[in-house]
């Protein structure tokens, strides 16, 4: 099987597992306490790694463009680099990356082992709808947990550089968060939500859509993780730029 | 569930590429959105010469008044053999239409191409292409542009070194001046040094001082003029009376206010002007009649000029003329005789001359008029005594013999 076609295949059945599991919110049984299951796991599980993640991308953001800036003499405005690039770029890719890393190979990994240990064929033989149970809640949950990741890694973001300021530049917080404030617009925050909404789609569909197309026994469950962190990561990236262009067209 | 990927056809597979292509033109629209990426767009390939390209890069903006209408494509240096002052040759590809015209309506033959800075700071450069003026010929591809030179930063920067340096050609001579002044050569330094303008200065401010104090003190025409307030309260009375009589003019007192508030006079004056103007009417027949008047006399003048009648014959003939001066003539020589009979007669020759001289005459007239005075007096009382007593004469005494 060429590349192309197994591209375009994989493309189309991961369509459809959106579609269905979309599709089929519409209509009982939801699954909620299921949904709220995978919030828990998903958000608040991943919190502690998001928070980290973001404090120190702040502070080498903060660590590496100080000197730069002050070669201007533009040092005042160190904050209103970081929570620039951060709020538009860096939050929500690295958090979108780390909930790839961590979420992506757990989903790609949980589902895997169940159809190779059939437990999705005796599931469907149940009557119980493999999208709806399975695809369904953790899909909504990386949709509506992702944005709130990553407004925690913004704001932890900023905080590490300012820490990294203070404590390494002695920048003046009070200067720091100043120009941090100017620095950002209301566009730039909803611009920085948009994104992880797309983003937590990408990584639980294509987690999911590798996750029940294992083959091959244990070994498919190892290839099937790693081909869905990696392909949601690239996904997640390419995606970005094509948000970041749309979004800058809409929202400045 | 995903089906098995073994066995596909592309039938098997439509799904996949519709979605496919709908990602790809929405990836496309996306990064059209400001209609910056058009690989489908006409392009029109310009070329511009400079003698320097200056930080010029390859992909640098081209704009034409300073809207974005292309790129820089390729920057390169002409063969060193190149004829021109020019050294680079910078390729442009701009938009073949700028909404909905041909780009070449507006860069005609004599638009110039500037290489001009993006940023105060930095060194890249950018084209500007200026509109073209109706009359030249539109541009065609491959067209070269005439080049004009924008001041950029570093020339500006040249320009300040040069100014500088003649800054400091000229900060040597007035320092010199300046040395002097301060050694007290010449007027500016005495002006600076030399104590006595100030002494003098202070000497005349000190004496206007005193002269103001004494004006202020109410000493002589100036300070009486400050201080006294007579002047002011006359000129007070003064308006005051003025006050007075123009309120009295307003209200039509005297003769003065009647005269400008009384209508009467106005309406005689009017009045008068309408009988003068009767008045003159009924002149008008005499003049009428004086016009005839100097019309004949005219006429007279007319016949006198040309001799008729006794008075032109008078005043055109000359024979009256010559017996008039005949006439003259003995009358002159009659009176020269005269005179010479009077100048005889005062010198007492002649009988005349006796009878205007000689006393004798008139004493013996003098008296005989007063014999006959006399004798009329006895004659008067004779004829009173006839009268009174005409007996006394009239007896006849009738004495025959």
């Amino acid at each position: 099987m060429n590349p192309i076609k197994k591209f375009l295949f994989e493309l189309q059945e991961t369509s459809f597992l959106i579609f269905y599991a979309f599709v089929r919110l519409f209509r009982k049984p939801r699954y909620i306490a299921e949904s709220i299951r995978q919030m828990d796991e998903i958000g608040v599980g991943s919190l502690p790694i998001i928070l980290l993640t973001g404090f120190f991308t702040g502070a080498v953001l903060t660590l590496q463009s100080f000197d730069t800036l002050a070669s201007y003499g533009g040092q005042n405005e160190t904050g209103r680099l970081v929570a620039y690039t951060l709020v538009r770029e860096l939050g929500p890719v690295l958090t979108a990356l780390m909930v790839a890393g961590r979420i992506g190979s757990a989903i790609s990994a949980e589902l895997g082992a169940m159809v190779v240990s059939q437990q999705i064929d005796a599931m469907r033989a149940l009557g119980t709808d493999p999208y709806r149970k399975l695809v369904a809640p953790r899909v909504i949950a990386l949709i509506l947990m992702l944005p709130l990741l990553t407004v925690a890694a913004d704001l932890f973001g900023i905080i590490g550089g300012g820490v990294v300021a203070n404590g390494l530049f002695g920048l003046d917080y009070n200067v720091f968060i100043t120009s941090a404030r100017n620095g950002i617009a209301t566009e730039d925050i909803i611009g920085g939500v948009i994104k992880p909404l797309f983003f937590g789609l990408i990584v639980g569909s294509v987690s999911c859509y590798k996750g029940l197309s294992t083959k091959g026994g244990t070994v498919g469950v190892g290839r099937s993780t790693t081909s869905a962190v990696v392909v949601s990561s690239i996904v997640v990236i390419i995606a970005d730029f094509f948000l970041a262009r749309a979004l800058q067209h809409l929202l400045d | 569930m995903p089906r098995s990927a073994k066995t596909l056809n592309l039938g098997q597979l439509r799904v996949g590429l519709f979605i496919f292509v709908a990602l790809a033109i929405l990836g496309f629209f996306i990064l059209n959105a400001t209609g910056e990426f058009n690989p489908f767009a006409e392009t029109l390939t310009l070329k511009a010469r400079f003698t320097n390209a200056d930080g010029l890069r390859e992909g640098a903006e081209v704009q034409l008044a300073g809207v974005h209408i292309g790129k820089v494509t390729v920057v390169r240096l002409l063969p060193p053999d190149n004829p021109e002052d020019a050294k680079i040759e910078a390729i442009m590809s701009v938009d073949k239409e700028l909404d909905g015209q041909p780009t070449n309506e507006r860069i005609r033959s004599d638009s110039t191409a500037q290489l001009v800075a993006t940023s105060v700071l930095g060194n890249d450069k950018m084209i500007n292409i200026t509109p073209g003026t109706p009359e030249a010929a539109p541009v065609q591809e491959f067209h070269v542009l005439d080049s004009s030179a924008a001041i950029s930063i570093n020339q500006l920067t040249q320009t300040g070194n040069d100014l500088l340096q003649q800054i400091n050609k000229l900060a040597i001579p007035t320092n010199e001046i300046l040395n002097k002044a301060n050694q007290g050569e010449g007027t500016l330094g005495s002006l600076i040094n030399d104590e006595s303008l100030y002494r003098n200065l202070d000497a005349s401010i000190a004496e206007t001082k005193t002269l103001i104090e004494r004006i202020r003190s109410g000493e002589g025409s100036a300070g009486k003029f400050v201080n006294d307030p007579e002047l002011y309260n006359n000129l007070n009375k003064t308006v005051a009376s003025m006050e007075v009589i123009s309120a009295n003019l307003k209200d039509g007192k005297g003769t003065a206010g009647k005269f400008l508030n009384d209508e009467a006079i106005y309406n005689e004056s009017k009045a008068m002007i309408s009988e003068l103007r009767t008045a003159l009417k009924d002149v008008s027949p005499s003049l009428k009649r004086l016009d005839q008047i100097s019309q004949d006399l005219e006429s007279i003048t007319r016949d006198l000029n040309e001799g008729k009648g006794t008075a032109g014959k008078f005043l055109k003939d000359e024979q009256l003329y010559e017996d008039a001066r005949k006439a003259i003539n003995s009358l002159s020589s009659m009176t020269s005789r005269l005179d010479g009979v009077l100048g005889d007669a005062q010198g007492g020759k002649g009988t005349f001359g006796k009878l205007l001289t000689d006393e004798t005459l008139y004493n013996n007239l003098n008296q005989t008029m007063s014999n006959v005075n006399q004798l009329s007096s006895e004659s008067t009382k004779l004829i009173y005594d006839f009268r009174q007593n005409p007996k006394k004469f009239l007896t006849i005494k009738f004495k025959l013999f």
